[in-house]
């Protein structure tokens, strides 16, 4: 064979096993990321075994001892599910290639009942024992079929983010954001019980109020019941 | 969008590192002929006709007189073609040639055309009365080496050569973009013509500088008179007459350019117009074995581009989305944009489609860094040209974007200048 058509093939092949290559490696990435959503998912049910565990705890014997415990793992699984959250979104748009992967669409919904979960906990255990954390429910839809909600989840990241730095890291807020087409028993409830007409809607201080709220709007909101860091 | 977006992003993958991986294989293989001599001295010295046809070139045309008169090789006639210039050109030859005539330099003549006929037609007026065995073909301005002859009649060393091209320079390098377009000029028209002159693709024969049997000429008919890029279309007719094209890294010339963006992107247009428009004048000949490896790369490189005004349209469009989408979002922060910024980088969030993109620009970088290794390229001299070369890939999306909507409304009917 000539040498011109030695270097062709040498060539077709050399970038056929690169490209081999790099799909292989794709697959070892999405691999590892599903292994690190699995381990954070773990020691997520992990946490809510423990959460359990210290309301029997609180049950049995006296809340003092058992809000101690809650205080400090609120505060740890406040950071961890944020993070989670931002990852979870990073991993899926590192993972999406061609069409919309079943596993994110699950690991989503399953990130969403944690989050159900984790309010539920806080919510009884704010009452409970005192506990100064005032919570943010956000409720949203695809942006195909919500304009605004882009929008209302880049004010909420950022006043997230103000309440982190004006508490150096302990968090007086906790924003929990529920995907309403997920098709969750206990997320649907909650849009039902606060009668939303559009969205996105936030609950803030038990009210609903929906429509793209500024961030003016929501540390007024936040203000009007709470006294936070951030309304100075 | 995206999907198709990323299915993109693979096809180009594709054709682009399969080109890249040819390239550079070729410059690895071939590493030891990239300046190699022919085998073959020059026992006799053929008569040569070098053709130079000039409209309007007053600015430049004195210094290629005066480059001509130090050619070394005697056996040669430099014939100027005025071609109707409205200029001083016509004067300042006349003076030169009388000058150097006077001087006994007898190898200058100088035919005055009053009539504007265009440079294929000028040329082949030339071709006509050329007493040349070979004929070379020179721009009014170009600068030669004095020995550049001898340099490229021995390249003539098998009788299917029917042209020999050589590296050409940009001569005038004080602008930003020449510096530029200088380094394109050492990698395009020096060194790959070179290497894929090895595989029997040698696509053009530049209008600055290239020489021709004069036999070959008279059986493919000369030059197409209504082709925008007759040095282009010429090509494809001596591959089809069963010749091939070969090419010099050690002979020389050195041509202007235009300065100013303006002038360049009317240069471009018309040149790669030229090439859609020959492409679809001989497709014909297109994928067809029996003219090698020729048939298949002109095809291939048109694939290769218009994927890539696709891709770069895309990117640039996809981008512009997401940054106007920011700026909306920012607008809801009051524009804090680094208010929160973080460092927050994993391996875990780069995608197929991310890693496809990063060896595709990999693999760009390496083909200009082994590509100027082995063309040579002084790399303190030109160290503006290189840092800069990457911003040509945007001039020429724009050269090329211009060509294709030239090619669609004005057909051939494209401005020379």
């Amino acid at each position: 064979m000539e040498v011109k058509y030695r270097l062709l093939v040498a060539s077709f092949t050399i970038t056929a096993i690169l490209l081999v290559a790099i799909i292989l490696f794709g697959s070892v990435l999405d691999k590892g990321r599903q292994n690190v959503l699995t381990t954070e998912f773990d020691k997520i049910s992990e946490d809510f075994n423990e959460l359990q565990t210290l309301t029997f705890l609180a049950d049995s014997y006296d809340d003092e001892l058992a809000c101690l415990a809650f205080e400090s793992k609120l505060h740890e699984m406040d950071s961890y599910l944020w993070d989670l959250g931002s990852t979870l979104d990073k991993y899926q748009s590192a993972s999406e290639e061609f069409n919309e992967q079943s596993y994110y669409f699950h690991q989503k919904k399953l990130f969403n009942q944690h989050e159900m979960t984790y309010y539920l906990f806080t919510r009884n255990l704010v009452e409970r024992c005192d506990i100064s954390k005032t919570s943010i429910l956000y409720f949203y839809k695809e942006s195909e079929s919500c304009s605004d909600c882009d929008a209302q989840s880049f004010i909420l990241r950022d006043i997230g983010f103000e309440d982190k730095d004006a508490n150096n890291d302990d968090r007086e807020l906790a924003i929990f954001s529920f995907d309403t087409d997920l098709g969750i028993g206990s997320i649907d409830l909650l849009t039902t019980y606060y009668e939303f007409d559009d969205y996105p809607c936030l609950v803030i201080n038990d009210k609903a109020s929906c429509g793209l709220k500024s961030q003016e709007e929501i540390v007024y909101l936040l203000c009007k019941e709470n006294d936070l860091a951030i309304c100075n | 969008m995206i999907p198709l977006y990323n299915g993109f992003v693979y096809l180009m993958w594709f054709v682009v590192t399969f080109y890249m991986v040819f390239i550079v294989l070729s410059i690895i293989v071939y590493k030891e002929k990239i300046f190699a001599k022919p085998n073959m001295k020059m026992d006799r010295n053929p008569f040569v006709t070098l053709l130079i046809p000039a409209y309007n070139e007053e600015a430049d045309v004195a210094e290629t007189l005066k480059s001509l008169h130090k050619v070394s090789y005697k056996n040669v006639e430099f014939l100027f073609l005025n071609d109707g210039s409205k200029d001083k050109t016509s004067e300042i030859i006349t003076k030169h040639v009388k000058a150097l005539r006077a001087k006994g330099d007898m190898r200058f003549r100088f035919i005055d055309n009053k009539i504007n006929k265009g440079k294929a037609a000028t040329l082949n007026q030339g071709i006509a009365l050329a007493k040349g065995e070979y004929v070379a073909c020179m721009d009014a301005d170009t600068v030669v080496e004095k020995n550049i002859f001898q340099k490229v009649i021995p390249e003539f060393h098998t009788k299917n050569i029917a042209a020999v091209t050589v590296a050409v320079e940009v001569s005038n390098k004080r602008k930003w973009l020449n510096k530029v377009i200088g380094v394109e000029f050492n990698l395009g028209l020096g060194l790959l013509l070179r290497v894929f002159s090895f595989s029997g693709v040698v696509w053009v024969t530049p209008g600055p500088f290239s020489m021709y049997r004069k036999y070959v000429l008279d059986e493919i008919g000369g030059f197409d008179p209504n082709s925008i890029t007759e040095d282009h279309e010429i090509a494809f007719r001596i591959y089809k007459a069963g010749y091939v094209i070969s090419n010099t890294m050690n002979a020389k010339v050195w041509a202007t350019m235009p300065e100013t963006f303006k002038g360049s992107y009317i240069q471009r247009r018309r040149w790669y117009s030229g090439s859609i428009i020959t492409m679809l004048q001989h497709r014909k000949m297109l994928a067809k074995p029996k003219y090698g490896l020729f048939s298949f790369f002109i095809p291939y490189n048109m694939i290769l581009i218009f994927l890539s005004l696709i891709m770069f349209g895309s990117t640039v469009g996809l981008a512009l989305v997401k940054i106007v989408k920011n700026i909306i979002l920012f607008s809801h922060t009051g524009f804090n944009f680094f208010a929160h910024w973080s460092w927050d980088y994993s391996l875990f969030y780069l995608g197929r489609v991310n890693i496809l993109g990063f060896l595709m620009f990999a693999m760009v970088v390496v083909f200009i860094a082994v590509g100027l290794t082995a063309s040579k390229v002084q790399f303190r001299k030109n160290a503006f040209g290189i840092l800069l070369f990457p911003f040509f890939f945007f001039l020429y999306q724009i050269y090329w974007w211009g060509a294709v909507i030239s090619t669609i409304t004005k057909g051939g009917k494209i401005k020379w200048r």
